[in-house]
C-alpha cells in the first residue's frame, strides 16, 4: 500500500543545512536505506517522516496524500530503533498486545493480530519471557512484531543492528529483511554502515552533507559509482590519477601520472588531455603471471600483506610510485615482500572519474 | 614463541568467578616483548574481564600475573607502567586540551617530550585520519574522532604495554577498515610496543595480530598466527567463530589409507585425515567461500544437487542460500561473475574440494551450542 514521496524537503539548523532539497521516492514494498556518515541529514528524513520534526520546505506524501499536517499517532507508521523500546517489565505477549490495547481493540482482536505477527516472525515460543531473558535479535524482533500488529505498512527502521554482536549481526541481518519481506511492509531504514546497507536494502540513497547523491541498487551503486565519494565509501578501491592520452570508440587511454602506465578505460566520455581520477576496485585485480591479455598489465611489487582469513590483501607498488591495494581470494600466491609481479585487470573494471576540485574532501568518509 | 624470547606478560592459571558462575577458569598464557595479542571470543567469552585483570581493574580470584617478570598482584592499576584504551574510557579526553595536546600528554607528563615525540604526534594525526582537527578541541568532534584521538593517545603514552579494549568498536564501518591496517603501522612505526587488544571482530583480530588466544566461555581453546587459527582450527568453536561455515553431522563410513568417507545422511563426502576411525560420529565443516555452485552435476563425489533459495550481493560477493535435496540449508560466497549468476528458485549443483574440508568428533547433543555465530 504506502508509496512514500519526498518532494524538495529542507531543514535548516542556523546557518547548517541538515536537509539541502531532498528529493525521494520510495515504493511499494521496498526497504529503501539512507545511508552516510553521522551528520549526512538521514536521520533528519527519518524524523520528518516519523513527524518528530517539521521541515522548513517541501513535502511528504503517503500515497499521494501530504501527511506534514498529521500528528506522528496518526501517520500510521512502525519504528524499530537502535534501543530496544521494550518495556522491561511487561513479558513479550504485553509488550507486543500494548499499542493495540491502547487503540482499545478487543481481546478477540488482539489475540488474533498479535498471534500472527508473532508466529510470522517466530518468537511465539517466547511469548511468557521477560526482555531480560532474551537476546538482542529477539528483543529487535519484539520490536518488529509491535510494530506489525499495530497494523502499519510502513517501517522506519534506525540503526536496527548496532547494538548487537556482530556476529549476531551478520546472521540477522539476512533474518530481518526476509522478514519485512514476508510482512509485506515497506521499509526506510536508516544506517551508517555500508555493509549492512548492501546486505539489506533494494535500493539505497546514499547522503552527504544533507543531500541525496545517488539512489540505486547495491549493485548499481557498487559498479556504476556516480562520484568518487560513493565509489570511496562503498566499496574498497584504489584511486590513481591520470590523463587521457588517446581516445577511440567506446575506450581510452590514460596514462597514469609521473610518466606512469597506460591504462585503457571503458569510455570515450572525455576530452583529450582531460586529468581523471580512475578507480579500480581491490578484489578485481588479478595476480596473472602470464599475460592473458594485451591491455591493463601492469608491473608491480609487493610491498605488504594482510591475512584476512578467506583472502589477503596486498599492498602493491606501480612502476610510478602508485601505491595499490590489491586482493587475493586463493591461497596459492607466492607471498614473499619485495618480489616483482605481473597484476592485470579488465577494461570493463575500471572506473572513470572527472578529476575533482577537492579530491581530499571526495575521498573523506565524513 | 621461542622459549629464549623475553616475555612482558605472563599469567599463571588465572581463574575468576563472578556470582559462582566462571567467569575465567585457569588461564596461562606467555606474552612476548613486542608482539601483537589479541584476544578473540564471543561476547561473555570473559576477554574484557581478563584483560581488565591484566590492567588492575579488576582482581583474580587465583593465579599470578607478572609484568616483566614482577609479580603484579597487589600492584595498583598506575603503577603497572601500562598503557590503556578501554571502552568506556573512549571520551576521557582532556576537553580544555586540543588534540594535538592530547596526543601527546603522556610524554609530556613524562617529561619526554621532544622533537621527535612532536613527529610522532603529526604521523599519529595523518594515520588517524585527522590532519586537520590538530587544533581543535574534543567538544567540536564526533564520538568516532573522539575514539581515535583516544587511540592515538593510548599508543603514545610511553609505556611499553598497551592494552586495547575493542579499540575500532564504535567506529564507521569503513574507517574502521582503513584504521585496522594503520593501527598495525602506527605500532610498528612506534617502536618497541608489546600490544594486547581485545576484539570480537574476526577479520580485524586476523589483520592485526602476531597471534591470537582464542577464548570462550572462559577458557582459552587455541593460541596461533592468524593462518593457524583460520587454516587449522583445533575445535568446532573456533571454526565456527572465525568464518561462516557449514556444518553437517555425519559418520566415518570407510576408511581408504587416509581419506574418510563420511555419510552425512544420505549423502557422501570425502575427506583427507588421519585422526578418526570407522564408525566415529563427527561433525563436517565447509566454509561458505569454500563451497561454490555451477549449473548442474559433473561427478558424484564431492557434489550435491539443490535449489537456490536467496541471493545477496555485497562488495563483489554473491551470498547464495541453497537447500540441498537432504532439506539441509548452505551457505554459499562466490565472487561475482556476471556470467555466473542463479536466481532464486534455480537449481543447482554445489561443488567442494576435499581439500578444504574440517572433521571434528561429534560432541553429543550440544552441537547448537559448540557452533558459535
Amino acid at each position: 500500500m504506502p508509496h512514500v514521496e519526498i518532494k524538495n524537503l529542507s531543514k535548516n539548523y542556523g546557518k547548517v543545512k541538515a536537509l539541502d532539497n531532498v528529493n525521494l521516492e520510495v515504493f511499494d514494498g521496498e526497504h529503501l536505506t539512507l545511508l552516510g556518515p553521522s551528520g549526512c541529514g538521514k536521520t533528519t528524513i527519518l524524523r520528518a517522516i516519523a513527524g518528530l520534526l517539521k521541515p522548513d520546505h517541501g513535502e511528504i506524501l503517503f500515497d499521494g496524500r501530504s501527511i506534514l499536517d498529521l500528528p506522528p499517532e496518526e501517520r500510521d507508521i512502525g519504528m524499530v530503533f537502535q534501543h530496544f523500546m521494550v518495556f522491561p517489565f511487561l513479558d513479550v505477549w504485553d509488550n507486543v498486545t500494548y499499542p493495540l490495547r491502547i487503540k482499545g481493540k478487543s481481546e478477540a482482536e488482539i489475540e488474533e493480530i498479535a498471534v500472527r505477527a508473532m508466529e510470522l516472525i517466530g518468537i511465539l515460543p517466547r511469548i511468557n519471557d521477560f526482555p531480560e531473558e532474551l537476546s538482542a535479535p529477539e528483543l529487535q524482533k519484539v520490536g518488529l512484531a509491535r510494530a506489525f500488529s499495530t497494523g502499519s505498512k510502513l517501517l522506519l527502521l534506525d540503526e536496527p543492528m548496532s547494538n548487537l554482536d556482530s556476529k549476531f549481526r551478520m546472521e540477522f541481518q539476512h533474518e530481518l529483511r526476509d522478514l519485512i519481506k514476508k510482512l509485506g511492509l515497506t521499509a526506510i531504514h536508516v544506517t551508517h554502515d555500508q555493509w549492512i546497507a548492501m546486505n539489506i536494502s533494494d535500493r539505497i540513497a546514499i547522503m552527504r552533507k544533507g543531500r541525496i547523491l545517488q539512489v540505486d541498487t547495491p549493485m548499481q551503486l557498487y559498479y556504476a559509482p556516480n562520484s568518487i565519494f560513493t565509489c570511496n565509501f562503498l566499496s574498497n578501491s584504489n584511486f590513481l590519477e591520470g590523463i587521457v592520452e588517446q581516445k577511440e570508440e567506446g575506450r581510452s587511454v590514460v596514462r597514469l601520472r609521473g610518466f606512469g602506465p597506460k591504462i585503457v578505460i571503458p569510455t570515450d566520455r572525455w576530452e583529450r588531455r582531460q586529468r581523471l581520477i580512475l578507480a579500480l576496485r581491490r578484489n578485481e585485480i588479478s595476480f596473472s603471471y602470464a599475460k592473458t591479455s594485451e591491455v591493463n598489465i601492469l608491473n608491480a611489487s609487493i610491498i605488504d600483506e594482510h591475512f584476512l582469513g578467506s583472502r589477503t590483501i596486498f599492498s602493491l607498488r606501480l612502476e610510478n610510485g602508485d601505491l595499490i591495494e590489491a586482493e587475493s581470494f586463493t591461497k596459492d600466491i607466492p607471498r614473499d615482500l619485495g618480489r616483482e609481479i605481473t597484476i592485470s585487470f579488465r577494461i570493463a573494471d575500471v572506473m572513470s572519474f572527472e578529476y575533482p576540485e577537492d579530491l581530499d574532501y571526495e575521498l573523506a568518509l565524513e | 614463541m621461542k622459549s629464549s624470547e623475553k616475555i612482558s606478560v605472563e599469567l599463571r592459571n588465572i581463574s575468576k568467578e563472578y556470582e559462582k558462575a566462571p567467569l575465567l577458569q585457569d588461564i596461562s598464557l606467555k606474552i612476548p616483548y613486542n608482539s601483537y595479542f589479541s584476544i578473540c571470543g564471543p561476547t561473555g567469552s570473559g576477554k574484557s574481564t581478563l584483560l581488565r585483570i591484566i590492567a588492575g581493574l579488576e582482581k583474580q580470584d587465583q593465579g599470578d600475573i607478572f609484568i616483566d617478570g614482577k609479580l603484579m598482584n597487589n600492584v595498583l592499576p598506575e603503577d603497572r607502567g601500562v598503557g590503556m584504551l578501554f571502552e568506556h574510557m573512549t571520551y576521557a579526553l582532556f576537553p580544555h586540551l586540543s588534540i594535538y595536546e592530547n596526543l601527546i600528554y603522556g610524554q609530556r607528563v613524562r617529561g619526554m617530550a621532544s622533537e621527535e615525540s612532536e613527529e610522532t604526534a603529526n604521523e599519529m594525526l595523518r594515520l588517524l585520519m585527522l590532519s586537520d582537527r590538530a587544533k581543535d578541541f574534543p567538544e567540536a568532534m564526533s564520538g568516532g574522532m573522539k575514539q581515535r584521538v583516544a587511540l592515538g593517545r593510548a599508543l603514545m603514552t610511553g609505556a611499553r604495554l598497551i592494552l586495547l579494549d575493542e579499540p575500532l568498536g564504535a567506529l564507521d564501518a569503513k574507517i574502521r577498515l582503513n584504521l585496522r591496517k594503520e593501527l598495525v603501522g602506527m605500532v610498528k612505526s612506534l617502536g618497541n610496543l608489546t600490544v594486547i587488544h581485545i576484539t570480537q571482530d574476526v577479520e580485524e583480530a586476523l589483520m592485526v595480530s602476531d597471534y591470537i588466544v582464542a577464548l570462550f566461555a572462559g577458557k582459552v581453546l587455541q593460541i596461533g598466527t592468524p593462518e593457524e587459527i583460520y587454516n587449522h582450527p583445533n575445535s568446532l568453536e573456533v571454526c565456527s567463530f572465525f568464518s561462516s561455515s557449514n556444518f553437517f553431522e555425519g559418520e566415518i563410513e570407510d576408511l581408504e589409507d587416509d581419506i574418510a568417507v563420511v555419510n552425512l545422511q544420505g549423502s557422501t563426502v570425502r575427506v583427507k585425515t588421519r585422526s578418526f576411525s570407522t564408525g566415529n560420529q563427527v561433525v563436517v565443516a565447509i566454509r561458505a567461500t569454500d563451497l561454490s555452485i555451477q549449473k548442474e552435476k559433473t561427478s558424484d563425489i564431492n557434489q550435491w544437487d539443490g535449489i537456490v533459495l536467496q541471493h545477496q550481493f555485497n562488495q563483489g560477493i554473491m551470498r547464495y542460500q541453497i537447500e540441498l535435496e537432504t532439506k539441509q540449508m548452505v551457505i554459499v560466497n562466490q565472487p561475482y561473475n556476471e556470467k555466473l549468476t542463479f536466481k532464486a528458485n534455480e537449481k543447482v549443483a554445489v561443488v567442494f574440494s576435499p581439500r578444504n574440508i574440517f572433521l571434528f568428533p561429534h560432541p553429543g547433543e550440544s552441537l547448537e551450542k559448540k557452533i558459535i555465530k
